[in-house]
């Protein structure tokens, strides 16, 4: 069974059902829950791929999601204190996760190379669409410049991960 | 007078020099450094999020945290190429003049 993990992430981070809200429509405490929601979401299948994936190169880029959106939600954390706000959970979050855990389901029955394609296909489609949502609806919609500035600096970050598994992609497609 | 120009003309030949590389926005600024050997490069890391300068064969810790520095004393070499272990994208060259 070949799992299509990658459009369903897409489907769902573009066009978001009745249910829950439009990105655009988040006011900025919604959008930064909403970005610390999506970050966690990726620390999560990381963590995944570092109980299933046995080959290096999928193993250091699971290390460096990690690594890099823990720092992100650390700078959002401390924007927060700084600003005296607290991000407002909302039915877009709650949407996320909920397909989240869906995702994690399909990745956990995986293992060997199914795994780390299955993987690393979703990293792929899942940063795409976290980042069509930052640059088209989270940044031009933001209204304080500094959690404005917050959302550039992420889309770079994950604009750097996209191209990375991007890259990843080819070489585990070639069985490398 | 003429012994103090000397002096800082002998200086400004002889003494190792200092050399910055930022790491801003997931890429070294400048990417090609031109340095000498016994230089001192120093690396800032100006992103939030750590990355590496790791050089083929230097067996030293070579991760920096953001806003941490690292620095290498240049060897004598002709061209040292590095990267970053954490972002693969990301690479440099010191050409040592």
């Amino acid at each position: 069974m070949r799992y299509h993990l990658a459009g369903l992430v897409g489907v769902v981070m573009l066009a978001a059902p009745a249910a829950a809200q439009a990105p655009a429509q988040l006011n900025d405490l919604e959008m930064a829950h909403a970005a610390v929601t999506a970050s966690a979401i990726d620390i999560a299948y990381a963590h995944l791929a570092l109980a299933f994936s046995e080959n290096p190169a999928v193993r250091e880029f699971a290390e460096t999601m990690i690594r890099d959106h823990s720092a992100v939600n650390g700078q959002v954390a401390a924007l927060a204190r700084r600003l005296n706000v607290q991000a407002q959970d909302n039915a877009f979050s709650r949407q996320l996760l909920a397909q989240a855990a869906d995702t994690k389901d399909d990745l956990s029955r995986l293992r060997g190379a199914e795994f780390d394609r299955a993987y690393v296909e979703n990293e792929v489609a899942y940063h795409r669409a976290v980042n069509g949502v930052v640059a088209d609806a989270f940044i031009p919609n933001v209204e304080n410049a500094e959690v404005r500035q917050a959302f550039e600096g992420a889309l770079g970050i994950f604009r750097a991960h996209q191209q990375h598994a991007e890259q990843l992609a080819q070489r585990v497609a070639r069985g490398r | 007078m003429r012994i103090i120009a000397a002096l800082f003309a002998f200086a400004a030949c002889g003494a190792p020099g200092s050399r910055d590389v930022a790491i801003r926005e997931f890429a070294y600024q400048p990417p090609v450094l031109h340095a000498a050997s016994g230089d001192t490069i120093v690396w800032t890391n100006q992103d939030i999020v750590p990355h590496t300068v790791t050089f083929e064969g230097l067996d030293r810790p070579d991760s920096v945290a953001a806003g941490a520095t690292w620095r290498l004393v240049v060897p004598a070499s002709d061209t040292l190429r590095y990267w970053c272990r954490y972002h693969p994208a990301m690479t440099g060259v010191v050409v040592v003049d």
